[in-house]
């Protein structure tokens, strides 16, 4: 029988379909990635955000849709990462407003909260880009608008996911970058897969935890945890339980259960959430052999993953995520910064040049709002400047700034970590002035060009040039200047072709596995062809070969 | 001939030739060189310039030393016996401790010369700021001042000595203490360059600036927005180098570019100062008002 209405139980029941579902696809919209290069993380981005809304749905108590759209809205705008998965979270957040006072939804008022949603979305862009997530919702929002109200809610999601296909297929001509490369928008994929999983979970089918999700490669054990090892970040520990009759009621057991069991044990970012009659869990925490045993009271295992965090990752990453809180500094500083940056190298640079806390913005770990927000608290100062250097950050960062009342939060403007460099190295709070400070920010941002090498992970045509897989490529902005087999000669040429009006120096930050004598060539080579002065370090970041920043 | 002598000390940087012009003679300090002590010329007779910053460049450490009272008894009692009254314009006393030593053996040297006078100013300055405040004291001794007026002038142009340096790197400045910075400062700042100014008698970095080139044409922009208190037709400008002499003339050239003073000197930065601010660093001095361009 069709369904009329929607309730809290079964929305929640829609957008945790939806989270798995998009969960599941999350690599394929990673490889939706419009430059051949290795920085695919839109599947990541929108699948933690949409996770950290579901991860608060067991805590809700009334059973109004209302109820539910509320705390879905609040987790989301706090896990938000990435351009489309802050655009994500807007459109929850206009959904929310939407919903408002509504016990149970029938399909007007599932029309008038997606309509509410698509505009929130676009007013949290400053720049709408047609051709991207924010078209995709949006036609289907209006197309589906059409459907009469006396007909189902099936009827009205089932031209709503048509429609998402026909736009997303549409966004190629729209958008030229998309066009060029031969692929869709990936944050208009992320939706469609979300709202797929919604439909299904409507119809009685929702999606479920694959066990195939979390069998991660382990990273491998560089034998820096010996025998004279400290076990400071403790174990990141994921399991999905199958709930047992034979062991409690597997229908009726409630979610919340473990996670106050988890929170109690002293268990860090837990997200847990049931689909069906199994559960997923996600729990940092010291002592593993515990969650485990606790979950064998309640079920079995489908699948286990503990892995020690000292050794997962690069330290710095995991620091940030995961570390025994300190005791809160006592003094209130007037000034402080905080920057994103990826790279070791960079970080400590960013660090002695006054970064009061660097968050690790690797590639496939976005910051969410909420960690911007675990960075202010830290710092404790009464004006806190935000370096996002990534322009797929400064939404992210503006969202945290909105929510976070306790400062004076200003995000500068500094979409590359070059330009983020720059405005670091010109940092100086000894004017005692915020607009100023904030101006010179601002200023050595405008004056950087931004110059980038990687290699190709595919065989491609952008900008004319024909690429080879493996193939080094050279950047500026997002313009394609150079491309070669040899790394000293795309960047050689890409510095040659680079727009060098006004500028004087060049620095080059050397990315994880190259060689110093490849930097002191290209040295050579600006020597002897340009009076700009040029510096180098060891920055450590994994995807770019260089970046260069040229002021 | 003069009642007064001039005299200064090797921080001044004043070579033999703007000494002789300005009939001043100075009190050398010294520099721990390869272990040696080296009197701190300035005339570049016991080593050369290439010498002096060659070596710096290779990273050896050359330590800098105060004015020795035995130096400060001969230089004093060599005039004094003369018949002449002494005014010693020091390094700034925030910087060292040749001041305190002077006037010490100016108390003992009363003693011997009862008739004659001996009166230490501090010039709460060094390089050029120090030495075109000696030389405006000179210039009064010239015209045949007393002791106390020549002392007068030299307090006077204290108020007025202005300096606006940049250096490569303030890595030599902050091995030697010798600079004032902010956290601003902190960290490998590739290729930002610090403008620094004399401030009561410390040299402070006040401003970062991107590249040398830059740097250069701040201190040119601060200096010319500064210049004063004497009209700028009747001034000497001083561009003080530490090896880097296309740098001066590049100021020099920029300066005229934009002012009209009666003359534009450049001058080699000696082995005390050198050794505290490393090669490549410059030095514009003129009287003025500095602060006018800070906003203070």
């Amino acid at each position: 029988m069709a369904v009329e209405y929607i309730d809290g139980a079964l929305f929640a029941d829609m957008v945790r379909s939806g989270a798995v579902n998009l969960r599941n696809n999350a690599q394929t919209v990673n490889e939706l990635n419009v430059f051949p290069i290795p920085d695919g993380d839109t599947g990541e981005n929108m699948s933690r955000t949409i996770e950290g809304g579901v991860a608060v749905l067991s805590s809700v108590q009334s059973k109004d849709i209302s109820a539910v759209a509320e705390a879905l809205a609040g987790g989301m705008l706090l896990s938000a990462r990435g351009n489309s998965g802050v655009i994500l979270s807007q459109f929850f957040e206009g959904v929310r407003i939407g919903l408002k006072g509504v016990a149970r939804a029938g399909i007007k008022e599932i029309k008038a909260a997606f309509g509410s949603g698509v505009k929130q979305a676009y007013s949290a862009v400053v720049q709408p880009t047609e051709g991207t997530i924010l078209t995709v919702m949006r036609e289907a929002t209006e197309c589906a608008e059409k459907v009469d109200n006396d007909k189902s809610l099936g009827a009205y999601f089932s031209v709503f996911i048509d429609e998402l296909y026909a736009s997303l297929d549409r966004t190629p001509e729209l958008l030229a970058v998309l066009k060029e490369a031969g692929v869709i928008d990936s944050g208009g994929a992320g939706f469609v897969y979300i709202v797929e999983g919604m439909n299904r979970a409507l119809m009685g089918e929702a999606d479920t935890a694959q066990a195939h999700e979390i069998s991660e490669t382990v990273a491998a054990d560089d034998g820096k945890f010996n025998e004279n090892s400290e076990m400071k970040f403790g174990y990141c520990t994921e399991v999905i339980v199958q709930l047992l009759n034979s062991k409690t009621d597997a229908e009726k057991y409630d979610v919340k259960t473990l996670i106050d069991y988890l929170e109690k044990m002293g268990g860090d970012s837990i997200v847990a959430f049931k689909t069906g009659t199994r559960i997923k869990v996600h729990v940092h925490t010291f002592e593993p052999d515990k969650v485990l045993a606790y979950c064998l009271t309640i079920g079995e295992f489908v699948a286990v993953k503990v892995e020690n965090m000292s050794i997962q990752h690069t330290e710095a990453v995991v620091r940030n995520r995961f570390v025994r809180q300190t005791p809160k500094k006592a003094e209130r500083k007037k000034y402080a910064c905080v920057a994103v940056a990826d790279g070791d190298g960079i970080i400590e640079q960013f660090k002695s040049m006054g970064a009061d806390y660097v968050v690790d913005g690797k590639q496939t770990m976005n910051p969410s709002a909420q960690d911007f927000i675990s960075a202010f608290d830290e710092v404790n100062a009464q004006v806190i400047f935000v370096l996002p250097n990534n322009a797929n950050i400064i939404l992210t960062a503006k969202q945290a700034a909105e929510l976070y009342k306790k400062s004076q939060i200003i995000v500068v403007g500094s979409k590359t970590l070059a330009e983020g460099f720059s405005a670091m190295s010109m940092l100086d709070y000894s004017s005692d002035n915020v607009e100023k400070i904030a101006a010179a920010f601002e200023q050595a941002v405008q004056s950087v060009e931004t110059g980038l090498i990687t290699y190709a992970v595919r065989d491609s045509h952008v900008g004319g040039m024909n690429i080879k897989k493996g193939d080094f490529l050279g950047f500026a902005d997002k313009t394609l200047l150079s491309c070669n087999k040899d790394i000293v000669k795309a960047s050689c040429e890409l510095l040659d072709n680079i727009d060098k009006t006004d500028k004087s120096i060049i620095i080059a930050m050397r990315g994880k596995s190259v060689d110093e004598k490849i930097t002191a060539t290209i040295a050579e080579h600006i020597s002897k062809t340009t009076d700009l002065e040029f510096y180098d370090f060891y920055g450590g970041q994994d995807v770019y070969s260089f970046i260069f920043v040229v002021e | 001939m003069n009642k007064v002598k001039v005299i200064t000390d090797s921080c001044s940087d004043l070579g033999k030739e703007l000494r002789e012009r300005y009939d001043m003679d100075y009190a050398l300090m010294s520099v721990v060189w390869d272990g040696k002590e080296v009197p701190a010329s300035t005339d570049w007779d016991l080593f050369s310039i290439k010498d002096l910053y060659d070596a710096l460049r290779g990273g050896k450490r050359i330590i800098t030393q105060q004015v020795s009272s035995a130096e400060f008894e001969r230089v004093f009692s060599k005039y004094l016996e003369q018949g002449m009254d002494v005014v010693y314009v020091s390094l700034s006393s925030k910087m060292s401790g040749s001041l305190n030593a002077g006037q010490a053996v100016a108390k003992q040297l009363s003693e011997k010369y009862p008739e004659r006078q001996v009166i230490c100013v501090d010039s709460l300055n060094s390089c050029l700021g120090e030495g075109l405040i000696a030389i405006e004291a000179a210039k009064a001794a010239m015209a045949g001042a007393s002791a106390a007026e020549v002392a007068a002038a030299a307090e006077k142009a204290v108020k007025l000595g202005m300096q606006f340096c940049t250096v490569e790197s303030l890595e030599y400045f902050k091995r030697a203490g010798r600079v004032k910075a902010t956290a601003a400062f902190f960290g490998n700042l590739f290729g930002i360059k610090p403008i620094i100014i004399n401030r009561s008698g410390e040299l402070e970095a006040v401003k970062k600036v991107k590249g040398r080139k830059n740097s250069l044409d701040e201190c040119v922009d601060m200096l010319v927005k500064s210049v004063g208190g004497v009209p700028v037709e009747e001034q000497t400008i001083y561009v003080a180098h530490a090896d880097c002499d296309k740098d001066a003339e590049y100021l020099a050239e920029a300066i005229k570019a934009r002012l009209n003073p009666k003359e534009i000197i450049i001058n080699p930065i000696g082995p005390t100062v050198g050794a505290t601010a490393g090669p490549g660093a410059v030095s514009l001095c003129a009287l003025g008002n500095q602060f006018a361009t800070l906003g203070e």
